[in-house]
């Protein structure tokens, strides 16, 4: 569904892109070969003008697509078809217009810009074909919300459980549940960094370890069931290992779910913010032609 | 069967509503699309997800395919349920409950999840709870470019105070010393930086590339040249330095060509545009000429101007050749005449055989060899001119034209009067001598003429005082320079119509040597680079004439045997190689390759008598 954007009605903005930009090469070709080509050309200002009317357009997506029933200019699978194509055709207009002059001054910042806002563009096409196929598989068709409940279930059953333990396996069952981690900081959701923990208490003294995947406190209480005296305190152990287990694959899912989530959404940080400022630095862009003529 | 299904939903206010909805069905399917029966408003549950079915008082459970329900925590696609058994469905509890009488089938559905806060440790699970801030990034950085590159730089111009600048202060005096007196003027116009901190940041942000070379001293100086917010910059800022500078030939007298098009009236940024990379100052394009002058018939009231599209055959008129003309009278100044170089002759007051002097026979050298372009014609730094022609450095040198009298006795050259003072001395002073003899002794002139095998004096018999005799003699001789050989062999010699006659205070001549002035520019208004054509490649390759052969190749000096004919090549000769736009066997010329737009005006430039 999310690759649909690049097929709307047989890519006829990706043809419409293509036309653009060939007129572009086309009207870029023919400035006077006696001076090096540039903005200030009237072929230069027509560059321009398409890419700043571009721009603006391209960025009236974000308030088209909150307005997701209005039907001005189509619908928004449309729009965003069309915000795809010639995006990426910007870049080829913009590029022409720049004439390739490029130096520390506010032209080139707009035109880096745009490379930049066109760029990440690009990584959300990718990012949008990909993830969200990968996200359903992992969360097996179901949301979020019921994954977390199905944890709470196991969390509290988990608790119990490990109540009729011993006291280690209690604090440490119950210690791995309370610091079970999830997400975190940005990096920490993008490269699913697990930071879980658990308490046990060694040689008299508490203290902190690492519980990776969960596979520690799955190993602590592995390692208790052959040691268990009593038929009930066996069963016990052993169901706590089953709700500890699929709690652990639980926690895998909605580690990988916080990780493809951030994933489809890291570019549009990007992409956004530095959208606004490119309006901004378009204007002044503009402006400061005409200021200093 | 009949079915009940009981709704609960939790309101905001956190109260909680029950809606009940019965109805006979086979089946109860669920799912989220809007004609299941069961329909659950959740994103992860599938249009058709999974149907109820009551066979044999057995509740049975069948998911579609690739569905399933967690039933008491485990996923299941297919089931029996029994009342009290809780069914998830995406986000949805399903209770199954005994039905009350009448019905077969009775379901409580209740919303999951949301009302069970997630694990503290399951905070930040999105990137909307980490520190990224696109909203405050982008205003930041908003701020941050309306800041450096709008108020900045609008400070910086706005508060830089700049000196009332006095265009061309010195309005007298030579071109030369207006220019020095304007880049004098530019120089100490220097901004005053007393524009406030913002404005400390400079306007370089706006400068949309580098600038020329010779203007990189203005690089951080944009109000130089840009003077006014929303003016294009204008030629009054060009002419704070380039004062001298003269326009075209048609731009300045506005009143007469109001009818040009703007470019003839001109903007200097017209054709000399800044801020391009690389760099080229000045638009070489020949269509910023042709576009008036492909015209038929343009005139500047005084002149009519043949059409000209592009330098080659057919396109482009034929040579123009101006050349000094002698005055009309005596004493009078030499003019300059203007006219379509063929049939054009030239009148410098001279006698020349160009051949003669390129033949090595008549020249009887010791080399055997003629004289070649360069002895006499020595190009000048500019690659276009050469030295001028004198007598002094270049006939009379190697012993050809020494105008002996004797071994210590020469003729002066270039003053008549002088020359025929010297005759006379040289005479009064062989023969003043009390003892000697009456009758001369020839063999005193020893002049050697090239081409002349026999002296022309002759033997002069004398019965007078020697001092009369040698005034005849002297006489003799000065005639003989004057009608016969000497002086009359190179330069135009007339009758003066007065006789000759000596006093101790003057001397009067019988003849007046024709004024000289030898061609110095040809075509003033056209530049031409001799460097280059030291070597001529036929079109296509071929072997190359260098030296004295490229000379000859446009030059027919070799040929010409009068000072009249005019050396200079036509059009066609230009055209050989240089003919039209074509890069095929061909070198293409532009207009701006010969000619200049603006006049020779420099006071550095010379050479040119315009």
């Amino acid at each position: 569904m999310h690759t649909g954007i690049l097929e709307y009605r047989r890519a006829r903005w990706l043809r419409l892109s293509l036309v653009l930009v060939a007129a572009s090469i086309a009207l870029y070709v023919t400035q006077d070969p006696d001076t090096p080509p540039n903005g200030g050309t009237w072929q230069g200002y027509t560059l321009g003008g398409v890419g700043a009317t571009l721009i603006v357009w391209l960025s009236l997506l974000g308030v088209r697509k909150r307005r997701y029933r209005s039907t001005l200019g189509g619908t928004v699978a449309g729009w965003t078809s069309a915000h795809v194509y010639l995006g990426a055709g910007l870049i080829v207009i913009a590029t022409l217009h720049s004439a390739g002059q490029l130096g520390w001054n506010v032209h080139s910042l707009a035109y880096v810009l745009v490379c930049l806002v066109v760029v990440s563009g690009f990584a959300g096409i990718y990012l949008y074909a990909s993830v969200p196929r990968k996200s359903l598989e992992n969360r097996d068709g179901r949301s979020r919300d019921a994954l977390l409940a199905e944890l709470g279930e196991l969390d509290e059953r988990g608790r119990q459980l490990a109540a009729l333990c011993g006291a280690d396996i209690a604090a440490a069952a119950q210690s791995a549940i309370r610091r079970t981690e999830v997400g975190g900081g940005v990096v920490s959701q993008l490269r699913r960094r697990d930071r879980s923990t658990l308490n046990i208490v060694a040689e008299g003294t508490p203290s902190f370890v690492e519980n990776r995947d969960q596979k520690r406190i799955l190993a602590l209480i592995a390692a208790r069931v052959p040691a268990a005296t009593r038929s009930s305190e066996v069963n016990t152990l052993q169901e706590l290992l089953s709700v500890m287990g699929r709690r652990q694959s639980v926690v895998r899912r909605l580690a990988r779910d916080v990780q493809l989530d951030a994933l489809l959404r890291i570019w549009l940080y990007l992409h956004i913010p530095l959208t606004v400022v490119l309006l901004f630095t378009l204007a002044i862009h503009v402006l400061s032609t005409f200021l200093y003529w | 069967m009949d079915i009940l299904i009981r709704r609960s939903e939790k309101l905001p206010s956190g109260d909680v509503t029950t809606l009940e909805q019965a109805l006979e069905n086979a089946t109860l399917d669920i799912g989220s699309a809007l004609d299941q029966p069961l329909r659950l408003a959740d994103e992860s549950v599938a249009e058709r997800h999974a149907s109820i079915t009551l066979s044999g008082g057995r509740i049975q459970l069948a998911c579609r395919r690739d569905c399933s329900v967690s039933l008491d925590g485990q996923p299941v696609r297919k089931a029996t349920l029994a009342p009290g058994d809780v069914l998830l469905v995406g986000d949805h509890r399903l209770t199954i409950v005994s039905p009350p009488t009448g019905f077969d089938l009775a379901v409580e559905v209740s919303r999951e999840g949301k009302s069970g806060a997630p694990p503290a440790s399951f905070r930040r699970t999105r990137l909307t709870d980490t520190w990224l801030a696109p909203r405050a990034t982008a205003w930041v950085l908003s701020l941050a470019v309306l800041l450096l590159a709008l108020a900045a730089p609008l400070a910086h111009h706005l508060l830089e105070r700049r000196a009332p600048v006095e265009t061309a202060a010195v309005t007298n005096g030579s071109e030369e010393e207006q220019a020095i007196a304007a880049v004098a003027d530019a120089a100490l116009n220097e901004p005053d930086d007393s524009a406030g901190w913002l404005g400390l940041l400079g306007d370089s942000l706006w400068s949309s590339g580098p600038l020329h070379d010779s203007h990189a001293a203005l690089e951080d100086d944009c109000g130089a040249c840009h003077e006014k917010l929303f003016q294009r910059v204008t030629n009054a800022s060009c002419e704070r330095c380039h004062a001298g500078t003269v326009d075209h030939v048609s731009a300045r007298a506005a009143e007469r060509n109001a009818h040009l098009s703007p470019i003839m009236n001109g903007r200097c940024a017209s054709c000399h545009r800044e801020h391009d990379e690389p760099s080229t100052l000045v638009n070489r394009s020949s269509a910023l000429c042709t576009d008036c002058h492909a015209n038929g018939a343009l005139s500047d009231g005084h002149e009519t101007m043949a059409p000209v599209t592009a330098f080659g055959t057919d396109t482009h008129p034929g040579f123009d050749v101006t050349l000094p003309r002698p005055p009309r009278e005596p004493g009078g100044e030499w003019t300059f005449e203007t006219l379509p170089l063929v049939g054009a002759s030239e009148s410098s007051g001279l006698r020349f055989d160009h051949a003669a002097h390129a033949d090595g026979e008549v020249m009887g050298r010791a080399d055997g060899q003629g004289l070649g372009c360069a002895d006499c014609h020595v190009a000048r730094s500019d690659g276009e001119h050469f030295e001028p022609v004198a007598f002094e450095t270049n006939c009379a040198t190697s012993g050809c034209h020494q105008l002996e009298l004797d071994r210590n006795h020469r003729i002066p050259h270039g003053m008549p009067d002088v020359a025929v003072a010297a005759i006379e001395g040289f005479y009064l002073r062989e023969f003043g001598h009390p003892d000697a003899e009456r009758t001369a002794a020839f063999g005193i002139d020893r002049r050697r003429r090239p081409g002349r095998g026999t002296s022309d004096d002759e033997r002069f018999d004398c019965d007078a005082s020697n001092f009369d005799c040698a005034l005849g003699l002297a006489a003799r001789k000065v005639e003989q320079q004057f009608t016969r050989t000497g002086c009359v062999t190179c330069h135009l010699v007339e009758s003066s119509g007065e006789p000759a006659g000596d006093t101790p205070d003057s001397v009067t001549l019988p003849f007046v040597v024709a004024p000289v002035r030898l061609a110095d520019d040809f075509h003033p208004a056209a530049r031409f680079d001799h460097d280059s054509h030291g070597v001529l490649v036929p079109p296509g390759g071929g072997r190359a004439a260098t030296e004295d052969r490229a000379c000859l190749h446009c030059h027919e000096a070799d040929a010409s045997t009068r000072s009249e004919d005019l050396l200079m090549p036509e059009i066609d000769t230009c055209t050989d190689c240089h003919d039209g736009l074509s890069r095929t066997a061909n070198v293409p010329l532009g207009c701006v390759d010969c000619h200049g737009y603006h006049p020779a005006s420099s006071p550095f430039r010379t050479g040119k008598d315009s």
